[in-house]
């Protein structure tokens, strides 16, 4: 009975490395089909109607997966000493001005669509616009800060320990 | 750049494409790929060719300018 014998199976490594470069390129074109199914049902259903969940999980999945799983095999913190080895501003200070820039642009939108929403005059708009920017800045600013700067010491953590 | 002296190091060795394969533990279409120069093998692929054909890394790899 040499039906169930398991038999050691011979990899070539050519055939690996096309095999990995389709995985790739089959990842992009899921990513695409994601996106104009998205923009589809937006059109369709309107952005507040919760038909785009499964579109934002598959997304928002694949890119978390690929960043945990960068960080833990130590390859993020490759990428980002090769990129500090040829740029002249370092990777920690773009991800704390990105996280900055990011905030101000969500306080911004957060301030602009209060103040267009719920202000009666101009004057209530501008007070209501400084009002909520400030308040988003206070909270986003700090949260953002925690989530990027946390990925961003983590990765060096296990990086250094990998080396 | 083709790899010449690997064809006639496989040759000298009285061994087809399909016969190398075999022994290193690749398909007979990566031999062709690396003598053609269209691929460029790892260093374990490389040892184990060399060990299959009684060789250095040098004899068969190392191209002079």
């Amino acid at each position: 009975m040499n039906l169930f014998k398991r038999t050691k199976k011979i990899t070539d490594e050519r055939i690996e490395n096309v095999r990995n470069r389709i995985y790739k390129e089959m990842y992009y074109v899921i990513l695409v089909i994601c996106l104009a199914s998205a923009l589809f049902k937006l059109y369709k259903y309107g952005a507040g109607s919760g038909e785009l969940y499964l579109e934002f999980a598959i997304l928002v999945g694949g890119g978390l997966y690929y960043l945990a799983r960068s960080i833990f095999l130590g390859v993020f913190w490759d990428e980002v000493e090769m990129h500090d080895r040829n740029s002249k501003t370092p990777m920690s200070k773009k991800t704390v001005l990105g996280t900055v820039a990011l905030a101000l642009i969500i306080a911004i939108f957060m301030g602009v669509n209060s103040a267009v929403s719920y202000a009666d005059g101009s004057s209530q708009g501008v007070w209501y616009f400084v009002l909520v920017s400030f308040v988003s800045v206070m909270i986003y600013l700090p949260i953002l800060l925690l989530f990027f700067g946390g990925i961003y010491l983590l990765a060096k953590k296990i990086g250094m320990k990998n080396s | 750049m083709k790899n010449i002296k690997l064809k006639l190091a496989r040759v000298e060795k009285d061994l087809s494409q399909e016969e190398l394969a075999k022994i290193v533990g690749v398909s007979r279409q990566t031999i062709g790929l690396i003598e053609s120069g269209k691929y460029n093998p790892s260093l374990s692929l490389c040892v184990g060719i060399c060990k299959a054909l009684s060789r250095t890394l040098d004899d068969l790899f190392w191209e002079e300018d």
